[in-house]
């Protein structure tokens, strides 16, 4: 916890070198790094100040981190739609058409449409949580398990040398 | 001087002998003669005889030439020898010569033989010049003149036949009796000058009118000063009919040092003596320094050279005959003329023919024996191995003697050529030309900017894009505005019915740990879910222990408390309904150590006071979390919910875990959910499991009813998406068949 808590502290400390170096050199997007050394330094003299849950910080978090945050996942989703219905028009194969009804199935299958729940689709045993059951959670699964694969091979050639990530 | 040492065997012999009794070599030579003439061999049999006058003409030449050379080498031996002859070289170099005839100052070189010979035997501090080392007898010369050469045999011969009275010399006269060298030296001298006069006197009588007579300048011996004077104190002073006037001139400039007028006509002089006298007198008198003289130089053949150097035409010598004569002021060095300049100016002499316009004068070629053109085979050799340009110059001393044009020197060297120009142009056709020009054009069109096609302002993209937004903001935005709550609620399911058991069971004033583990983006959804579980909580009286591993957490934390307590009536503040444990770093690992000893982990709330809220109830009687009455996890992303399940489950004995998760962490929770034993004993997974949770608690959802108000928008926006979707999918799955068809229509025309 004790080296998180300063890795945490070493990451804020070198988001602030980073783009004071911005500043120094007038680069494109340094007004950007400007707000940025602004909201960090408000916030944490709030923050450290009054205390993190006290009024001001609990201000700034619920009138701007938040709000922020949650527009973010709103373009998302009209990303996400676009994107999936351009899918089709770039590519046309198996995989894209099982793309596309796999989203609508979940989209669909994710609550009553207008209070009608439609046997086999909706429900714990509807194609919806058939999907999400198995073969969501079998790729899930299978993911993690090759990330927790990776690291265990990654953590030995680390401690056996053959990997120095951080030498030369 | 009783014994000879043989020049062969190096065996002693009686002084008297002519022949070594051991090898039969000559012990004497068989010339009297001077230095030259005693190393030179003799070539007796090629002297030419002199039956006639002009056989008598020819030895004359060659005679004086080999005296006027022999005076040059010793000029010659130590400051130019590259001008000078190397068999005269070799000749004045040998030591043997020096050691008889010279003497060991070096200024002695530049006087004539003879005239050294004159000087040494007069001079008495150096009387061991005189003797002749008995250990040279290879070298020692029979001065009695027995040995006489054929030549001067004759000339001799013709002399006491012609019975003119010559003037006797003084030189003999002169010489200490005493003195071993000095009457032997003193006859040669008498026999050489009585030469000279014989061929002053042919010269007088016109024997020689037309002949060949090789021009040469009697140079002022550059004796030294000393020398000079001393010379000029030994010898007597000679009346002026004893000498002849050239020598007398010769003699009186060398002593002197001053000019002397000598008329020709009454000393009896020849012309061209006269001019020398005239020449050597004005060397004296007009010495002016080199590269003054002007257009008037004494020497035709230095006016040639320059006027060569200068690429003057010989055409362009326009000087009278009378200018010739008439020698006007003479460089410095010209009295100390070499043999080199005086072949050139022979040499120019032949080739121009500036000369022979300018005297008149037929000069027949010389009559050389034939032992002296083996020797200097210059005429011979030019002629064989002439290389192309005649203008070259020939060589006239060193290996490459008599060669021509073999050395181009200074003025090719200094000829500045204007450098041949290349034509850059290269031979190309008309049609190749025409290639180049094509290829050069489309490589600077290359280069070239070329605008941009301007884009349409609504593009279909784009307008499919704003269509999107606006169907979605329609679609979620009227139910909210409107307060629309048209759409049925989700029915109860099982994870729902199981976590409203759970929570219903719990005594009163539970202690429950809530983990907020969710970002500010997902707050909408999770708010929606926790609302109504949180709510249910707050009426059981729960003592709400937040903590979170996200930096966001204990803020949501916060708003999350602070919304449902004002949305449900509750009076959720202070340390007393609530202990906010803030943020609990290092992940997996932070929530292992927090499973295991929660005290030391988070001791402190995130209150005002940073009270240490285990110390005080109700936390002071929870020493871990197994004494918790439930812990909730609030969690949008299924592996902070995993790690929660996985690290502080176990922990809990049996107090009940349940999940309120977001819909895209369903997948990897449900199956804890489903697992034996139960590691979740309850889930709540989305907004339809809020709204599934409000309508199994109507009274809860009257109170707060965020899942409600969110539904009716939630049903609308995931229609509307799937709508899009689907209905995009299509119309772009047609278009692109459309395109196909059309590119494989414009393919097949093409």
């Amino acid at each position: 916890m004790i080296v998180a808590s300063t890795a945490l502290f070493i990451g804020v400390a070198n988001l602030l070198r980073v783009h004071w170096g911005k500043i120094r050199m007038a680069r494109p997007g340094s007004a950007y790094s400007v707000l940025l050394i602004v909201s960090l330094v408000v916030t944490l003299v709030v923050a450290g100040l009054f205390g993190p849950t006290a009024y001001w910080p609990m201000w700034i978090f619920n009138n701007i981190q938040l709000p922020i945050e949650s527009s973010l996942m709103a373009i998302l989703s009209v990303v996400l739609i676009y994107s999936a219905a351009r899918l089709l028009r770039r590519r046309i194969d198996l995989f894209s058409v099982v793309f596309t009804i796999v989203v609508l199935i979940i989209l669909l299958g994710s609550g009553p449409i207008f209070g009608i729940e439609i046997p086999g689709f909706h429900g714990p045993d509807g194609l919806r949580a058939l999907i999400m059951q198995v073969p969501a959670v079998a790729g899930a699964r299978g993911i993690l398990l090759g990330v927790a694969l990776g690291t265990l091979a990654t953590g030995l050639r680390v401690l056996m040398g053959v990997d120095r990530p951080y030498g030369r | 001087m009783d014994e000879i040492r043989c020049p062969m065997c190096g065996k002693p012999n009686p002084a008297d002998l002519e022949e070594c009794q051991h090898c039969q070599a000559r012990l004497k030579p068989l010339m009297n003669t001077s230095d030259w003439q005693a190393e030179e061999p003799p070539f007796p049999e090629s002297t030419p005889q002199p039956s006639d006058t002009s056989g008598d003409e020819a030895s004359m030449d060659e005679w004086l030439s080999f005296l006027r050379e022999n005076e040059e080498a010793g000029d010659d031996q130590g400051s130019s020898g590259d001008s000078t002859f190397e068999w005269l070289e070799d000749e004045t170099d040998d030591e043997s010569d020096k050691d008889i005839w010279m003497g060991p100052d070096e200024s002695d070189e530049d006087l004539p033989n003879w005239l050294k010979e004159m000087g040494t035997d007069d001079l008495p501090t150096e009387p061991e010049r005189v003797h002749f080392p008995e250990e040279e007898g290879d070298q020692e010369i029979e001065l009695e003149g027995e040995e006489e050469p054929d030549w001067l045999q004759k000339i001799r011969t013709r002399q006491m036949e012609e019975s003119s009275v010559q003037p006797e010399t003084e030189f003999g006269s002169t010489a200490e009796p005493g003195e071993t060298a000095g009457p032997e030296l003193g006859d040669d001298l008498d026999e050489e000058l009585s030469l000279i006069a014989e061929f002053e006197q042919d010269i007088d009588t016109g024997e020689y009118a037309g002949e060949a007579v090789p021009e040469f300048e009697i140079e002022q011996e550059a004796l030294p000063e000393g020398m000079e004077e001393e010379i000029a104190d030994e010898l007597p002073e000679p009346a002026e009919d004893e000498f002849p006037a050239w020598m007398a001139g010769v003699v009186a400039g060398s002593a002197a040092a001053a000019s002397l007028e000598v008329d020709a006509e009454t000393e009896g002089l020849p012309e061209w003596l006269s001019d020398l006298e005239k020449s050597s007198t004005l060397d004296q008198e007009e010495i002016v320094p080199f590269g003054e003289e002007g257009d008037d130089l004494t020497f035709d053949w230095l006016q040639s050279q320059v006027r060569a150097d200068q690429d003057i035409p010989f055409g362009d010598m326009s000087e009278p005959e009378g200018e010739l004569a008439d020698i006007g002021p003479v460089s410095p060095f010209v009295g100390d003329l070499s043999d080199f300049l005086e072949d050139a100016e022979l040499s120019t002499l032949e080739s121009g023919d500036v000369l022979e316009e300018t005297k008149g004068e037929d000069l027949a070629p010389a009559d050389l024996p034939h032992w002296l053109e083996a020797m200097r085979p210059i005429d011979a050799a030019a002629g064989m191995y002439a290389m192309g340009d005649k203008d070259a110059p020939v060589e006239s001393s060193g290996p490459l003697a008599g060669l021509q044009g073999v050395l181009p020197v200074e003025p090719e060297i200094a000829q500045l050529k204007k450098p041949i120009a290349y034509a850059l142009r290269l031979q190309v056709s008309e049609n190749q030309q025409a290639h180049a020009d094509l290829f050069e054009k489309l490589v600077k069109s290359e280069g070239e900017p070329k605008a941009i096609a301007g884009r349409p302002v609504l593009s279909s993209q784009y307008l499919f894009r704003l269509i999107i937004f606006v169907v979605l903001l329609l679609a979620i935005a009227w139910p909210i505005f409107t307060n629309s709550q048209v759409v049925p609620l989700p029915g109860l399911s099982p994870e729902v019915l199981d976590t409203s058991k759970i929570i219903g069971d719990l005594p009163d004033n539970p202690l429950v740990l809530l983990a907020v583990d969710y970002e500010p983006g997902l707050a909408g959804e999770l708010e929606a879910i926790s609302a109504v579980v949180v709510d249910h909580l707050m009426l059981k009286g729960a003592y709400l222990t937040l903590v979170s591993t996200t930096p966001n957490g204990p803020a949501l934390a916060e708003r999350m408390i602070a919304e449902i307590s004002a949305s449900g009536g509750h009076s959720y503040q202070g340390i007393d309904r609530y202990a906010n444990l803030g943020y609990i770093p290092g992940g997996v690992i932070g929530l292992q150590g927090f499973a295991r000893s929660p005290r030391q982990v988070a001791p402190y709330a995130l209150d005002p006071d940073s009270t240490s809220v285990w110390t005080r109830p109700p936390l002071d009687q929870a020493q871990n979390l197994a004494e918790f009455d439930l812990v909730a996890v609030l969690s949008d992303d299924p592996g902070r919910a995993k790690a929660w399940i996985e690290q502080v489950q176990p922990a809990l004995d049996d107090t009940p875990m349940v999940a309120l998760i977001s819909s895209q962490a369903e997948p990897l929770v449900r199956p804890y959910y489903h697992a034996y034993p139960k590691q979740v004993q309850g889930m709540v997974v989305g907004l339809a499991g809020g709204g599934s949770y409000e309508n199994a608690h109507q009274d809860l959802a009257a109170r707060s009813g965020v899942a409600r108000r969110y539904w009716d928008a939630y049903t609308l926006g995931m229609l509307a998406a799937a709508i899009l979707i689907g209905a995009g999918g299509v119309v772009n799955v047609i278009a692109k068949i459309l395109e196909t068809q059309k590119q494989a229509k414009a393919g097949g025309k093409s």
